[in-house]
């Protein structure tokens, strides 16, 4: 067989892409162009509309409360980005050791809860944090802690903290297995000479597997900056975005001003700029990894 | 053989997918039957929901051409729902909506205006209580029949924990009631029993009435007229807000407020452990039912007002929040049988005659003599309560404020409660989103 016939022409390659493309284009770019229309208008459900201009992004880009919802995610991507892959690179570690029994049992139960709806792990955690009959509460009850009392949602300073801890436990098992798949290919050659130059667990863990895991850990990243600037579920179910708007986030600003204040035609705009921070916090984490230069191995 | 077996199947499922009849059509001509979507919030723990069910089997004996049928919702899932259908212009055929939503709706043409119809019915006009339509009117037209005539705002208070405390009588003013609820609180009971997790409890259970003692319905009416007179900045908006934040931050509220929800705080007071609570009248059942030894001793009392410069006494809100609409999009054959559904077989004897005897509220329109033997005392010493020359009805914020004034409103007492933000503060956030809705 010629290598000429294992290639496919121009037409079959775009043959191939086409259902694919048409997917992309009615679910993701026409949703977003409908939106981008509307946050030029005066929209509001009614059956008439008219251009309003760029009015709806003046108005955004003194409202408050959605720039303080934005610092709220940020806050969100700082604690995650720290907890889901900090706490997924120790597991990966721990899982990938030779001195671990049942690895496979291990990185089932880890991954678990990945496969959770978000609305659910909310009302589990939501269960969780009760003082009166949550799990925490009962478990300081029981080995004597009568009066212990975290106001883990009720506190404007905990309440980020305490859906991030939900969070990660959620994610962090799906960062687990795409660290471990990254760990897959590291030459094991490096790690045996590193064990014979007397390198311990933790320094082969710091000085070698960290830095060629880069770019799988850039993934990472990307995937938590992307997964916390469209966030919505938990925090919807977990606290509202309360107590306030201690908890709210762009999402969920965006949903309460379209559903539940019905402007239309300011949550697309609010929409459209969520869109645009996304890509600016991906381009500035691209231009810091590619000053950072290097590769997987 | 195989394959064209397999061919053959494959061909009549496809077929099957493709040209199945699209079972939502509705029917448009001759026997056929109708069919009319309804969607609401009462679930089977609800009072409203037998008395619709019932109300639909009348309805449907006497028109057996036509089939409502029904989808009940959570109140929390529907407070997302609905507006989401709304917006999309997608309602059901009948729709619960509460005042705010009717207003958005009929906003923006996602429901239509009753008001032909009940000019066109004496009956109808005559029956219904015309305070009643005020929470359901956009543009001086009705867009949805009120269920209920809602009681709420008003207080419930242990009185077996006041005596035990050497407190016999509910005290008058705000300074007293801070002075009992530190006795109660040094006793270790909670005073005020709230659960805020769905954001309305705070202000339509509690902060509705309890301002009304500082600002009056005049300044209400003001504010719903946006005639310019009253402004959320008034002083006496403020001190009201700043005497709601003393209860919370002396911890006369449970600490946990915020992520508990109304139904949530009912369990603290019916377990024993609070001693006062905001009520609404549709909770006096559960409590009957669930708790006959707390109800025994209940008492009903209204939100104390300020010594000097109260613009109102006993406070307690008079609302009918919650109503049903018509969606736009109903069909023309749909539409007369819609109407009279809500004219003749909501507004009747037997639903309100069941919401007094098995539920103990009162409807908006005329009522049918009724046992006054099977209510418990607990509501007669509501009526009783309502009843007093010092008691005033009042309007329910969340029923009649413009959503966006709402939102900052609700969000904001939460962060009052928790002293996240200062009156003051807040008063001015109000009135720059209530100056933007102008």
């Amino acid at each position: 067989m010629s290598k000429k016939s294992l290639q496919l022409s121009t037409g079959k390659i775009y043959a191939f892409v086409l259902p694919g493309f048409i997917l992309f284009i009615f679910s993701l770019m026409l949703p977003l162009l409908i939106s981008l229309f509307i946050s030029f208008t005066n929209w509001k459900g009614q059956p008439n509309m008219s251009f309003v201009g760029l009015k709806n992004y003046a108005i955004l880009m003194k409202d408050v409360k959605f720039w303080l919802s934005f610092v709220n995610n940020l806050k969100f991507m700082g604690i995650l980005l720290v907890t889901q892959i900090g706490l997924a690179f120790i597991f990966a570690i721990f899982i990938q050791s030779k001195s671990i029994y049942y690895r496979e049992a291990h990185r089932r139960i880890i991954f678990l809860p990945a496969v959770l709806a978000p609305i659910v792990v909310g009302m589990i955690w939501q269960i969780v944090y009760n003082n009166d009959y949550g799990m925490i509460a009962s478990v300081m009850r029981f080995i004597g802690f009568e009066n212990f009392k975290v106001l883990w949602l009720d506190s404007p300073k905990m309440v980020i903290f305490s859906i991030s801890i939900a969070l990660t436990w959620q994610y962090v098992g799906q960062f687990t297995i795409i660290i471990m798949a990254g760990m897959q290919n590291i030459n094991s050659s490096i790690l045996e000479a590193a064990v014979i130059d007397g390198a311990g667990i933790i320094r082969r863990s710091v000085s070698i597997v960290l830095p060629l895991l880069k770019n799988t850990i850039s993934v990472c990243v990307l995937m938590v900056i992307s997964g916390v600037m469209k966030m919505f579920d938990l925090v919807f179910s977990i606290s509202g975005g309360g107590p306030g708007r201690a908890s709210q986030i762009t999402a969920l600003y965006a949903f309460d001003q379209a559903f539940k204040v019905n402007k239309l035609d300011y949550a697309s705009a609010v929409a459209v700029v969520m869109v645009i921070l996304s890509l600016l916090l991906i381009a500035i984490f691209r231009l810091f990894m590619s000053r950072l230069g290097g590769a997987d191995e | 053989m195989k394959k064209i077996i397999v061919m053959i199947m494959s061909l009549t499922l496809f077929s099957g997918v493709l040209f199945a009849k699209n079972d939502q059509e509705k029917p448009k001509t001759g026997n056929e039957v109708i069919e009319i979507s309804m969607m609401d919030i009462w679930v089977e723990v609800e009072a409203l929901y037998k008395p619709l069910n019932d109300a639909i089997a009348r309805f449907e004996a006497a028109n057996p051409n036509v089939k409502i049928i029904r989808e009940t919702v959570p109140s929390q899932a529907y407070l997302v729902q609905a507006p989401a259908l709304g917006a999309a212009n997608e309602l059901p055929d009948l729709v619960a909506s509460n005042g705010s939503m009717t207003r958005q709706f009929a906003s923006t043409g996602a429901i239509l205006s009753l008001q032909d119809a009940i000019n066109k019915d004496a009956n109808w006009k005559k029956r219904v209580y015309s305070s009643a339509w005020v929470e359901h009117t956009y543009e001086k037209e009705a867009y949805a029949q009120p269920l209920a005539e809602g009681n709420y705002g008003y207080i419930v208070y242990n009185s077996a924990i006041f005596e035990e405390v050497g407190v016999k009588e509910f005290p008058k003013t705000l300074d007293e009631f801070m002075v009992v609820c530190e006795k109660i609180k040094k006793a270790g009971y909670i005073p005020i029993a709230l659960g805020d997790a769905q954001l309305w409890p705070a202000d339509s259970i509690n902060f509705s009435s309890f301002v009304n003692n500082f600002v009056g319905n005049a300044w209400t009416e003001s504010i719903l007229n946006k005639d310019g007179k009253a402004k959320f900045t008034d002083k006496e908006f403020v001190a009201a807000l700043a005497a709601f934040q003393e209860l919370a931050t002396k911890g006369y509220m449970n600490e946990n407020m915020i992520s508990i929800t109304h139904s949530e705080s009912l369990g603290l007071y019916m377990s024993g452990k609070a001693a006062i609570r905001g009520w609404g009248d549709w909770e006096e059942p559960v409590l009957v039912e669930t708790a006959p030894e707390i109800a025994a001793v209940s008492k009903v009392a209204a939100w104390p007002g300020p010594a000097k410069n109260a613009k109102a006494t006993g406070s307690y809100e008079a609302s009918s929040a919650w109503g049903f609409s018509i969606g736009s999009q109903i069909s023309k054959e749909a539409l007369p049988y819609a109407i009279d559904f809500l004219a003749n077989y909501v507004v009747s004897d037997e639903f309100a005659k069941y919401m007094i005897e098995e539920k103990y509220q009162f409807v908006p329109w005329t009522m049918p003599k009724f046992d006054e033997s099977k209510l418990p005392q607990i509501t007669l010493d509501r009526i009783a309560f309502k009843a007093q020359p010092d008691s005033t009805a009042c309007m329910n914020y969340d029923a009649v404020l413009d959503a966006a004034v709402k939102d900052v409103y609700q969000r904001g007492l939460q962060s009052l409660l928790i002293g996240a933000v200062t009156p003051e503060q807040l008063a001015k956030d109000i009135q720059a989103e209530f100056e933007m809705s102008l």
